[in-house]
């Protein structure tokens, strides 16, 4: 299975709101964006991961039934660019007028079952897996 | 006619659907968009959903927003859901676990159908909960979503603790509980006006707080009110298994049949109600206001033909050929046609 997520490009200031590097949401690769989607973050295809466990990395924690984060995990546009992409342009991701997704562009799968960090749980202040990808 | 849709007084709207035509394909990513001071902006956002099933969810909350600019999810026009398994705009999946929550005060979810399916665990999921005050939902068919393990599917769910949520002109199939409230906070009331539930376990549960059922057709479910110790649910011109005739109950059809004599001008008229005044229904149709009916469905007599002259008599009591559309202003017995004789020729034009 193939996936793609949509990581927010740029942090809202408020707590509650969007951060950098957010999950926003993951489906099945293949499906095009819509306008405003694609200049509103990165998408990022990866593999190595069910679908279910894409959706789980979008969705929000509960505690106690109440939604305690909306986003809680995040796969921190450094980790991308220095595991993966080193030339991705983060000032070109961050701008919302632009159409960038050097990802797509360079053909990049991000491989979900590598034992090195990529998605970061916000709740628990850490990665699945602390070694860094370096290419 | 006053809208059970309610919208923001100004409001930006973005499109949804299956394309890189749309501005969106992920309700989330809307959502994260859309996630701001609105107040501030001085407008709401609206978002139309193009025909098509998706398989798609969203956590609705953290913007700031008012009684008159807040968010919305609605069908595309032309797209509205209309107690359809297999068209309109709808949210379908096998595998999420809810399809919409809205924990942000006010907003509203208009005219979508929403299904998860058959599943078979121990998880409890539901469709669309409406989780804080003033939240809306209109026009919305809850259907097809049962778990056959020990979880519960919770179909169009009220969870407000602070406020008021209303529910208005929507239906509920083959759900698990086609409508459940649960947690309305102390003195505060759920609000179902005008909704439909058929073929479910539970047509409607409160397990707790109130619930202000009011023109509600509950027919055919395993059980169909059921208030739980501490729970109530107050009823006012509701049937309860009282033999409402719909057009298909068995697939799912919900609209009311001619033959209907149950539900039939049988309701309160709600234009004037001070929790949440409205005159229309699942259809968009305007209530009869000689007589309102219970359910999501007013009664229409429709008949579908070509632009043209013909004739009005028994045989064409209403006539509806889209763009076109005709209408009276107030209920005709079908049996006036019958006086009409030899016919009387309409010229319909757009």
């Amino acid at each position: 299975m193939v996936v793609e997520f949509l990581i927010a490009a740029a942090s809202e200031p408020e707590p509650w709101r969007k951060k950098e590097g957010d999950v926003i949401c993951a489906r099945p690769a293949g499906r095009p964006w819509g306008k405003k989607e694609r200049t509103a973050g990165l998408i990022v295809r990866a593999r190595g991961i069910s679908l279910e466990d894409a959706l789980s990395l979008a969705g929000p924690h509960y505690d106690g039934g109440v939604v305690s984060a909306k986003r809680r995990h995040a796969i921190p546009l450094e980790e991308i660019r220095a595991g993966w992409l080193p030339g991705m342009d983060l000032s070109r991701v961050r701008d919302r007028s632009d159409d960038y997704q050097p990802l797509l562009s360079a053909g990049v799968v991000v491989d979900f079952s590598e034992p090195v960090a990529v998605c970061f749980d916000k709740r628990r202040g850490r990665f699945k897996y602390e070694a860094r990808r370096r290419p | 006619m006053t809208t059970s849709r309610k919208l923001p007084d100004t409001y930006n709207v973005s499109t949804y659907g299956d394309g890189a035509e749309y501005d969106y394909t992920s309700l989330a990513a809307w959502e994260a968009d859309t996630d701001t001071d609105l107040v501030a902006a001085g407008a709401g956002e609206v978002l139309d959903v193009a025909e098509g099933g998706y398989d798609d969810s969203a956590v609705v909350a953290g913007a700031v927003t008012s009684s008159t600019l807040f968010r919305v999810i609605r069908a595309a026009a032309g797209a509205e859901n209309r107690c359809r398994k297999d068209a309109g705009a709808r949210f379908v999946s096998a595998v999420r676990n809810l399809l919409i929550q809205w924990d942000e005060a006010y907003g509203g979810v208009y005219d979508l159908g929403l299904c998860l399916g058959a599943r078979n665990d121990s998880s409890w999921r539901f469709l669309l909960r409406l989780n804080a005050a003033y939240a809306r939902a209109a026009g919305c068919f809850a259907y097809d979503s049962v778990n056959n393990g020990t979880g519960q599917m919770l179909g169009i769910y009220p969870r407000n603790t602070a406020g008021i949520s209303c529910v208005a002109n929507c239906l509920a199939h083959n759900v698990d509980r086609g409508f459940y409230v649960d947690d309305v906070g102390a003195g505060n009331t759920a609000y179902m006006y005008n909704c439909t539930a058929a073929g479910c376990t539970y047509g409607v549960h409160a397990y707790r707080g109130t619930v202000e059922a009011k023109n509600c057709a509950v027919e055919g479910n395993d059980t169909n009110y059921y208030a739980a110790a501490g729970a109530a649910i107050n009823k006012t011109a509701c049937t309860d298994g009282d033999g409402v005739v719909f057009e298909d109950q068995q697939s799912g059809d919900l609209h009311l049949a001619e033959a209907d004599a149950a539900a039939r001008n049988q309701g309160a008229d709600l234009s004037a109600d001070p929790v949440f005044a409205f005159d229309d229904d699942i259809d968009g149709d305007t209530r009869n206001p000689a007589g309102w009916d219970v359910g999501a469905d007013e009664f229409l007599f429709r008949e579908s033909l070509a632009d043209g002259v013909f004739a009005v008599d028994a045989a064409h009591p209403s006539v509806q050929a889209p763009p076109l559309k005709m209408s009276f202003s107030a209920a005709v017995p079908s049996a006036a046609f019958s006086a009409l004789a030899p016919s009387v020729a309409f010229s319909c034009r757009e």
